[in-house]
């Protein structure tokens, strides 16, 4: 009797392995994402072992071993044995044997090899010092959710956990359309979690496996919260810890992460220092350990300066200056008003969260020239990226995936705009310059790159109808949307 | 991100490290008496007496060496520098003391 229901299935797994990568299409099965080469390959190889798997006697079922064994085997072997060793060569010879589409084995050799620190000649190695000209070689790779994930593997392999940290925010941000490819979101997330958990970085492990499937993911997602949120019960985590790959290197985290005491409450904050020289010392001092300083609290510290700093402070200031025989009174006791707001403007470089709504305090005081020098500086961080768009001069455009970076890097000023002082002033720098820039950026960069910077731009222009929709800019919001829907129509392409 | 935290950092290492916590002085000691305490506190260390090896400061307690007494004395020379020193001293002292 022939097992019709196993080979069905092995089939349906075969096609849905070998599919080439691409997102599918409403109107496409996965059967037609494989191409033809692919399934040539797959049977001929399988075909193969089955042959020799007769030949020494063996059952039925040797052509469901064979298929198994052509599919799934190199990869289990190239990512979790030759990967965390760090065999280059070996590893890539698997991913390479098996038969996949084109997208899906390139997107494969890239993630293995990036995750190893390698760099690859279709892709400019990014962040660069000085631009470089702009380029259509056709032998650059698309930037798409393979070449990304393995940008932030590369990043986290050489240390760059900001641009790993940035790339992974901006998967994290992707619209509903694009979906990642399987190995990406059960490899690609669990490496990037893993790199995130080797830096003992909890937050960003819940973040990535978040992103991901699979039991790799799923482990570190629950290992995560066990140290996070510590509502993870201990059974789960162990089962978790059992079907996952890693065991033997993560048995004692599991231990740790499961010893740890409840805790009883949210830690409570001590209460602001009324004295503003203390409350000033202990916010440097938590800034400097990476703790979270709010910009409300940021300000009160500087509402608290106001008093020693004031017109009255400053004369007693002066007075003592005379004393001590200090040449020039008013130079000191400007330098030292200097020097807090210095100060003040470091904690608001790394300070999160809103500001507190203005309390009509004088422009001079230490509060009002605090909030305005912020303000300035958020604004002033938006400039690099919306004066190119300004003019009517050529702008630089690189590599798409370098873009993406850069794009990033642009969204988060707006982003931090936002948070800080709110709609309105995202209002602002939209008309004041982020339009022009968001609008006609992706425009370019599809223009120059076409199909390899089509996965980008269809997000680039999600993102830009979506904030002109915020700020009520209709005609900017219609435009882009058929924007992003013609960018789709070039990644199914 | 990380300049910025290195940053206040580095700001923070300046404040705990002003000079009157580091010669264990008040803030309105006179010209006369800070020489005078820099002078025994540098013999002390010549002589390694460990007690001058740290001292108490209202951020916790700091290493002392020979330089940075020579430095805190050095800024404390300065009028206009010992009007700030002196202004975040007595700041900090009383926060500690409520």
């Amino acid at each position: 009797m022939i097992p019709i229901a196993p080979l069905v299935w092995v089939l349906i797994f075969a096609l849905r392995a070998m599919n080439s990568g691409r997102p599918p299409s409403s109107r496409r099965s996965a059967f037609e994402t494989v191409d033809v080469v692919t399934w040539l390959v797959f049977m001929g190889q399988a075909g193969l072992l089955s042959v020799l798997l007769a030949l020494i006697g063996w059952g039925w079922w040797q052509f469901l071993i064979a298929s198994w064994a052509v599919v799934v085997l190199p990869q289990w072997a190239a990512w979790r044995i030759a990967q965390p060793r760090r065999l280059r060569r070996i590893g890539l010879l698997m991913v390479a044997f098996a038969p996949r589409g084109r997208v899906a084995r390139e997107g494969r050799r890239r993630l293995y090899e990036w995750s190893l620190g390698a760099g690859d000649s279709a892709v400019p190695e990014f962040p660069v010092t000085p631009p470089r000209p702009s380029t259509a070689d056709t032998e650059l790779a698309p930037a798409d959710e393979w070449t990304t994930c393995a940008a932030a593997l590369r990043a986290e392999a050489r240390g760059d956990t900001a641009l790993a940290e940035r790339l992974v925010r901006g998967l994290t941000q992707l619209p509903d359309k694009l979906h990642a490819p399987r190995l990406v979101s059960r490899i690609g997330f669990e490496l990037l979690a893993f790199a995130a958990f080797r830096r003992g970085d909890w937050p960003a492990v819940l973040q990535r496996a978040s992103l991901g499937r699979g039991r790799g993911c799923q482990f570190f997602r629950l290992l995560a919260r066990a140290h996070l949120i510590r509502d993870v019960p201990a059974p789960w985590l162990w089962l978790a810890w059992a079907a996952a790959p890693r065991r033997r290197q993560m048995r004692d985290v599991v231990k740790a992460a499961l010893a740890r005491p409840v805790r009883a409450g949210a830690p409570v904050d001590a209460p602001p220092a009324r004295s503003p020289w203390n409350f000033h010392l202990r916010a440097l001092k938590r800034a400097a350990s990476g703790e979270r300083i709010e910009r409300r609290s940021l300000m009160h510290l500087a509402r608290l300066w106001d008093g020693p700093l004031s017109t009255r402070g400053q004369a007693h200031l002066r007075a003592r200056a005379l004393e001590l025989g200090v040449v020039d009174p008013e130079a000191a006791v400007r330098g030292l008003h200097a020097e807090v707001l210095e100060d003040l403007n470091a904690l608001a470089s790394v300070a999160v969260g809103p500001w507190p709504p203005e309390d009509g305090a004088l422009a001079e005081s230490v509060s009002g020239v605090l909030l305005a020098e912020a303000e300035n500086r958020l604004y002033a961080d938006l400039e690099p990226w919306t004066e190119p768009y300004r003019g009517a001069g050529e702008t630089t455009i690189h590599h798409p995936l370098e873009e993406w970076d850069r794009w990033l890097t642009f969204q988060e000023g707006i982003d931090r705009i936002e948070e800080a002082l709110g709609e309105e002033a995202l209002a602002t720098c939209w008309y004041g310059g982020v339009r022009l820039a968001a609008w006609n950026w992706p425009c370019r960069l599809l223009n120059l790159h076409q199909e390899r910077a089509a996965w980008v731009c269809h997000a680039m222009f999600q993102r830009t109808a979506e904030l002109a929709e915020r700020v009520g800019d209709e005609e900017a919001a219609k435009v882009n949307r058929e924007n992003a829907a013609t960018a789709f129509r070039l990644i199914l392409r | 991100m990380a300049d910025a935290r290195l940053s206040c950092e580095t700001r923070w290492a300046a404040r705990r490290a002003n000079p009157f916590f580091v010669l264990e002085l008040p803030p309105d000691a006179t010209r006369a008496e800070i020489e005078r305490h820099g002078a025994r506190l540098l013999a002390m260390l010549a002589a390694d007496v460990a007690s001058a090896r740290t001292c108490e400061t209202p951020l916790g307690p700091l290493a002392r060496d020979e330089h940075s007494v020579r430095d805190a004395l050095a800024e404390l020379r300065d009028p206009s520098r010992r009007l700030a020193h002196e202004w975040w001293a007595r700041g900090l002292g009383r926060g500690a003391a409520r």
